[in-house]
């Protein structure tokens, strides 16, 4: 028995081609995107490395992108305080009702079984300026004057993106909330219920400090996923109207695989994972300085 | 008041609802108007059921052929996917090894790599093996990017099964090999299905590393070729509906009905990990 399952042969025959696959295709490439951030290598191959002259010129001269960095971090805060408190809410109130938990779980999830490219699409018919939904809402209500073609105007087409963009991910995190309430022993909550704390007090003192580790996760989540933001900007906008929705993921796209700069395009990338490692540190201390406090 | 607040409660629920589900239905009804029914009135249903604009985008507009497309990426990435899944879950959790924990740390850690981050080095290590604007180009990247949570998953379900069944049949003289085909996999068999279904989803809606490595039209999968419809049939909307809605569909109909396993895998890696 223990020599069966110590025999190389066999460990070699079930984890190696895995392995291997799994080595080459995603973390071999993490570790050559960081080496070509320090090269110059456009389409005609390979041109010599160059230090850092990469990072030096995206935060001197390329205003789109540090633009591109400002939207991006919008995007980051917008998302944070649309995603995570409705989702809250959309749990708290789920777990509050005795029919149908099921069926609004389910509904409310089913943006994210859609293509981003479909969901894209979806958003453009939705805000589009003569039969789009959101305009004539406005004219049936009389608000002509606030009618606007939402992704052609430089004021409105960051913040539709992120309205798009939430309304996919909103059921996922509610999800995420509703596991983390439901595991709260319901004998706790009744016996607060007995000792007349209202509900919103049994949610402020109890639910809330209860789910706060799940919390912690899911700000994370959000927030490196906003900040990678790519595809349901390249869709509904692809960046514009002039850059107004451009974000880093997008400009690093165009660089990369329309420009060919592939030195330069990584030098972003590198910068962009740095920034989710960066957001994911300062969301833990934030929250640890909070546990801290409550104590 | 306990009935107010009741009822309160589900008219929210209710209303949240209509935001999440009537786009879709709006698309849907939208798909059979002309495009002058659907300028005039966008809230309207449509005068009469025709399939025309489906017909149209089918055809004209490919769809069909990035529907075929997807099909032969998502259904090969995905064997590719559980083969090389069940076994390494099979290592890590059967077989005992030094590496094991080291591993399965590899894996965990990829669950967190930034898919930008590996676009570019993979688009030139694919374009000098000569395999940019193949489906094979595809089928790759998807195989691995589906490994961690897949493995995750079926790791987790089989080490919470006792392995005296397993046992027993090592006694009676079964090699490894027959172990894992005939007892092992069966018996993870309902952690295979989350992976199969979640794994299958997130491919056929996968679009940023079809935008880089596909350009040909006759290879697109459907969400590239949705948006390059996007592009060049600009002005006939309702076809585009159409076009939306043959993408969508097949999602909805397996979320219809596994939506248990398609939430569980989507959500493990958070509220477990």
């Amino acid at each position: 028995m223990e020599k069966l399952r110590k025999d190389k042969g066999t460990i070699c025959l079930f984890i190696l081609p895995a392995l291997f696959c799994y080595l080459m295709i995603a973390t071999f490439p993490l570790l050559c995107s960081a080496v070509l951030s320090f090269a110059d290598w456009d389409v005609a191959g390979l041109n010599g490395f160059i230090g850092f002259k990469n990072y030096i010129q995206l935060f001197t001269t390329d205003k789109i992108f540090q633009d591109a960095v400002i939207h991006t971090l919008i995007a980051t805060v917008l998302c944070l305080l649309i995603q995570v408190p409705c989702s809250i809410l959309l749990a708290y109130l789920l777990t509050k009702i005795r029919r149908g938990r099921n069926f609004f779980k389910v509904a409310f999830f089913v943006p994210n079984m859609i293509s981003t490219a479909a969901i894209g699409i979806l958003w453009i018919f939705i805000l589009h300026p003569e039969f789009g939904l959101i305009n004539s809402i406005l004219r049936f209500v009389g608000l002509d004057s606030f009618t606007h073609v939402w992704l052609g105007e430089s004021g409105t087409a960051l913040v539709c993106v992120i309205i798009a963009a939430s309304w996919q991910y909103i059921g996922y995190h509610m999800i995420i909330y509703l596991c983390a309430m439901q595991n709260i022993s319901s004998s706790v909550l009744e016996s607060a219920e007995i000792d007349g704390a209202t509900s919103w007090q049994a949610f402020c003192k109890i639910t809330f400090p209860l789910i706060v580790p799940i919390l912690k996760i899911d700000t994370v989540l959000v927030a490196t996923g906003s900040l990678r933001i790519f595809d349901i900007v390249f869709v509904m906008t692809g960046g514009g109207p002039n850059h107004a929705s451009e974000v880093i993921a997008s400009h690093m796209y165009t660089r990369s695989f329309k420009g060919m700069q592939f030195g330069y395009g990584s030098a972003m990338s590198v910068v962009l994972m740095i920034m989710c490692v960066l957001v994911t540190v300062i969301l833990n201390g934030v929250f640890k300085r909070s546990e801290e406090n409550i104590e | 008041m306990r009935k107010v607040s009741n009822v309160f409660k589900y008219v929210v629920l209710t209303g949240v609802t209509l935001i999440f589900i009537f786009p879709l239905i709006w698309v849907f009804y939208n798909s059979f108007k002309t495009n002058s029914e659907l300028f005039e009135n966008p809230w309207a249903l449509p005068g009469s059921i025709n399939f025309e604009n489906y017909i149209y985008a089918w055809k004209q507009a490919n769809i069909g052929q990035y529907f075929m497309n997807s099909i032969i990426v998502c259904v090969s990435a995905l064997f590719l996917c559980l083969l090389l899944s069940t076994t390494a879950a099979f290592a890590l959790t059967r077989l005992k090894w030094k590496l094991s924990n080291t591993a399965m740390m590899v894996f965990l850690v990829g669950m967190m790599i930034p898919i930008h981050s590996t676009l570019i080095p993979l688009f030139l290590m694919f374009s000098k093996a000569g395999i940019i604007n193949s489906h094979l180009s595809l089928i790759i990247p998807y195989t691995t990017s589906g490994m961690p949570i897949a493995i995750f998953i079926m790791t987790g379900f089989l080490k919470s099964f006792p392995t005296e069944i397993e046992e027993s049949a090592i006694i009676d003289g079964a090699s490894m090999r027959t172990l894992f085909l005939r007892i092992t996999i069966p018996i993870a068999k309902p952690s295979i299905a989350t992976v199969a279904i979640y794994t299958f989803v997130s491919m056929w809606n996968e679009l940023n590393y079809a935008l880089v490595f596909l350009n040909d039209q006759s290879k697109m999968t459907l969400p590239i070729g949705l948006n390059s419809f996007k592009g060049q049939y600009s002005t006939n909307y309702v076809a585009m509906f159409a076009a939306v809605a043959i993408t969508v569909l097949p999602s909805i109909i397996i979320f219809s009905i596994f939506n248990k396993q398609v939430i569980e895998g989507m959500t493990s890696g958070a509220v477990k990990g």
